[in-house]
Order: C-alpha cells, then structure tokens, then sequence
C-alpha cells in the first residue's frame, strides 16, 4: 500500500495538504451493481416459478437455481468491487510542493503524473450540469505555463475551494522556487564569506 | 435429462474464473490503494461475502444427490408448446 506519508521522491519541506476523489455520486455503475445484485435473482425465481409451478419442487431445479445465483453474486460482487477499485484507485494529492494524479484506468493500466505547483500559472474550476450544480461537485484545471500541460480534477466535491486552495498553494510555492533559485545563484565566495 | 454434475463443473469452472480475478483485484488494492482503514475493510468485506456465498453453496451442494438430472421438458412446454 501506498504510505500517503512517505511519497516517492519526497521534496524538502513538503507536506500532505489534501487528497481529492470523485464525488461518490459519480459511483453510479457501483449503485447499479447492488440493486441488480438484488433485483436479478429475485425475477428469475419468479420467472421460472410463473412457468413452471413445480421446478423448484424437485431437487434439481433447486440446485441449478442455487448454483446459478451463486454464479451470478460472485460475478457481480467482481464488477462492484471492481467499480470501487476504480473510484478508489484514482486521487489527485495535492501537496505543498507538487499536484500528483495517479489514475486507474483498466485492471493493469496505471496512470502517474505530477506537476510542481510554481509551474501552475492558471487554475478554474468548472460546474456543468444540473446534478453537479445539485451536489455541488465538478472539473477542476490546473494550468501550466506555456500551456503545455493541463491537470484536470475530475468531478472533485466543492471545485471552487479546491480551486482557491490549489491557487494559494501555487502562489506560494512560487515564492520558495524564486527564494530557492536566488540562492542558487549566489556566488561561491559569497556564500563563504557568509559562513 | 441433464445431470446436475454436469451443471455443478460449470459452477466450479465460473468459481476459478472468479478467484483469479478476485485475485488480481485484491493483489491491485494491495498495492496501489492508499494506507487507510477503507482500503483493508472494503477488501475484507468482498472477501468475505464471496466466502459465505461459496461456502453456502458448497453446504447446499453437500446435501443433493449430484447424480439426479434436470428435466426442462415443463419448462420447454409452458413456454413453446400452446
């Protein structure tokens, strides 16, 4: 498992800030997963009884039933568990220093990106449709100067404040890459005859 | 006729393909999921309602006679023959 704490390639002075998902509202194909779940076996058994009273009289007519329900929760178990891997799977860690996105897309198909926050130069959040308007839920862009890369939030709960975080963290961090890059600069004598 | 051994591989053949699926999204979980009680518990909750569904089959199956067959002639009847 992933140590949220101990980040691969760790910067000084960085720490978590926030770790942004998909609002669980988007987890439709997970909710439709559970209420099939439920729903199948139960119109199969009606079905079979409403065409033959007596199929589930006999041992085997109960058998393949029990079996193919059997079957059929497992299967669907899979799907939802596999519905939640993908929610769960996918975040957007928003640190002091770096925005990284780790995305899932497929059972073997892995997505890692990140973007240090001084190179951020825009970020907008966007609201778009009703049900997103409802449960206050949208995209969030973070763009890089030049326009070269676009990190976007998918469908992040509350995407104005998440927006206004990301800027402050952006602005800031800007000012320790500027603090950081004069200091590089400095001559070495400079820097001796400091010491 | 169709025996019920023969529809019970079929089942057993659907549980193999489950586990190595089931496996391959746990061992995902394991790995990439981040370190937080929702992670543990969702994996200890779909493995255990997929252990309680095999047992319980299994149980069920215990007690059948694996070499009765499934006559679908009432079931073909009601609905293709008027």
């Amino acid at each position: 498992m992933i140590d949220i704490n101990q980040l691969p390639g760790l910067l000084p002075d960085e720490k978590l800030m926030k770790i942004y998902r998909r609002h669980p509202l988007t987890l439709f194909g997970l909710y439709l997963g559970i209420f099939i779940t439920f729903i199948i076996p139960i119109s199969v058994y009606l079905l079979i009884r409403g065409m033959s009273a007596d199929f589930f009289g006999s041992e085997a007519g109960m058998t393949v039933f029990v079996l193919f329900v059997s079957a059929f929760v497992l299967f669907a178990l899979l799907f939802i568990f596999q519905q939640f891997l993908d929610y769960w799977l996918d975040v957007w860690i928003l640190t002091t220093r770096r925005i990284i996105n780790i995305e899932h897309t497929g059972l073997f198909t892995r997505v890692r990106s990140e973007v240090r926050l001084y190179r951020v130069q825009d970020v907008t959040s966007e609201l778009h449709g009703f049900l997103r308007h409802m449960f206050d839920y949208g995209m969030v862009y973070a763009q890089t100067a030049g326009g070269t890369h676009r990190f976007t939030f998918e469908d992040v709960p509350n995407p104005k404040e998440a927006a206004k975080i990301i800027l402050q963290l952006c602005e800031r961090d800007q000012r320790t890459h500027e603090q950081e890059i004069t200091e590089d600069e400095e001559p070495a004598y400079y820097k001796q005859a400091v010491q | 006729m169709i025996p019920i051994a023969f529809i019970v591989i079929i089942w057993l053949i659907a549980v193999a393909v489950f586990l190595i699926f089931a496996g391959l999204s746990i061992m995902q979980m394991l790995k990439f999921g981040i370190k937080h009680p929702v992670t543990k518990w969702s994996i200890i909750v779909f493995m255990g309602v997929a252990t309680l569904t095999v047992l319980g089959t299994l149980i069920f199956l215990s007690q059948i006679n694996l070499q009765s067959g499934l006559d679908l002639q009432p079931i073909y009847e009601s609905v293709f023959v008027v």
